[in-house]
């Protein structure tokens, strides 16, 4: 009988560490730690911008300091930044769609975008990956000025040794993005 | 001398031409969020952790914010971190938020590791990009940084690892005293010698 009793008991004990480990690991601690309770904030102006009427396998520039961004003083560190941009897309044709070169070259529907800060010395392309915006991380309340180039596509037709695009007089609609993260 | 009221009417006719010849520029989407970046440590695979993101409408009118993940290259990534394995294990309590003029929205992540040994001790990055859905020529996105540290030990679940520790010893009790009471008790004494 007291046998009995020892392997019973045996067993419970046997049970229990079983249990353990499982509860054991309910009391690891996990944790979250969030860095800057302030304000993350960029300012970009202006918002909208036209490159006016352009013509086929043509370069059009803004001024150097047309766009500013601004990282807001409010903020609690420093920014690195990205830029990127979108294909193009006619606002009344949605199928008609010239695609973002991703080798800086230009093709039929494929155009080319290019940024540069006002104190660089050449012109960076844009694609649709992250690219670099600003080389060094910017600070709260820092600026940076820059401008764009733009080549349009090749044409879809010549005609008359005139060359064209199959959507004349219509809008091309893009998005260049600005993105930051902490440094 | 010119009256008062000439006076107002230049200053009036100077201000709308400075207006009109001055507009406001238009700033894209004014917005912030916070935190922006986020660390978790000791998170056991089988384990998952929460946390709010804020995002803030510095505009008069409403706007929409799409929340998705993205994988930065190495070279973007903090030091000593890997990149994150799955997205999928990353949720959203809702992957847009509207957020009212001039107020703030909350949205719940949520980070789940599989229970998986090999996931274990591991040092992962991986951002959360909020952007706005109506969207002009120029654009701002945020990245927030997301760093997970996983424990040293899978999360079995407490519940699955007490039920079946208990179904065990029950299993073994019951063996014991099947053995050592019933089938004892069953056997036949030895006859006694005549």
């Amino acid at each position: 009988m007291k046998l009995g009793i020892i392997t019973i008991l045996l067993a419970i004990i046997l049970a229990l560490i079983s249990c353990l480990p499982a509860m054991a690991q309910t009391s690891g601690n996990i944790t979250i730690t969030m860095t800057g309770a302030k304000e993350f904030s960029i300012n970009l102006t202006p918002a909208n911008w036209s490159f006016g009427t352009v013509s086929p396998d043509m370069t059009n520039e803004t001024d150097p300091t047309q766009f500013t961004l601004t990282i807001d003083p409010t903020s609690n560190c420093n920014v690195n930044t990205f830029i990127t941009a979108d294909d193009a897309v006619c606002v009344y044709d949605s199928t008609y769609v010239w695609t973002l070169s991703s080798d800086g070259n230009n093709g039929e529907r494929v155009y080319v975008l290019w940024f540069k800060g006002w104190d660089m010395g050449d012109y960076i392309q844009i694609t649709k990956e992250l690219t670099e915006f600003c080389s060094i991380s910017m600070a709260p309340g820092d600026s940076n000025q820059f401008g764009l180039r733009l080549l349009t596509p090749q044409p879809d037709f010549t005609k008359g040794g005139t060359d064209y695009f199959s959507v004349g007089n219509a809008t091309m609609q893009t998005h260049v993005t600005i993105s930051a993260v902490a440094a | 001398m010119v009256p008062q009221s000439k006076h107002l009417v230049y200053l009036a006719v100077f201000l709308l031409i400075v207006i009109i010849l001055f507009p406001f520029p238009a700033q894209a989407q004014n917005f912030s969020v916070s935190p922006m970046e986020i660390k978790i440590d000791n998170l056991s695979p089988g384990g998952e952790a929460q946390f709010n993101l804020t995002i803030r409408n510095k505009e008069d009118v409403n706007h929409v914010f799409a929340l998705t993940t993205h994988n930065p290259e190495e070279s973007e990534r903090r030091e000593g971190r890997a990149k994150f394995p799955d997205d999928s294990w990353i949720s959203f309590s809702s992957r847009k938020v509207s957020v009212e003029a001039n107020s703030e929205a909350k949205t719940k992540v949520t980070v789940a590791i599989p229970a998986n040994q090999k996931w274990a001790g591991k040092d992962w990055e991986i951002w959360l990009r909020v952007c706005p859905e109506e969207r002009e020529f120029l654009v701002v996105n945020y990245y927030i940084r997301l760093l997970v540290s996983t424990g040293g030990e899978v999360e079995a679940g407490t519940n699955v690892g007490v039920v079946i520790g208990i179904l065990v010893g029950i299993l073994l009790a019951a063996c014991v005293v099947y053995y050592f009471y019933f089938r004892r008790k069953a056997k036949p004494k030895h006859p006694e010698a005549v």
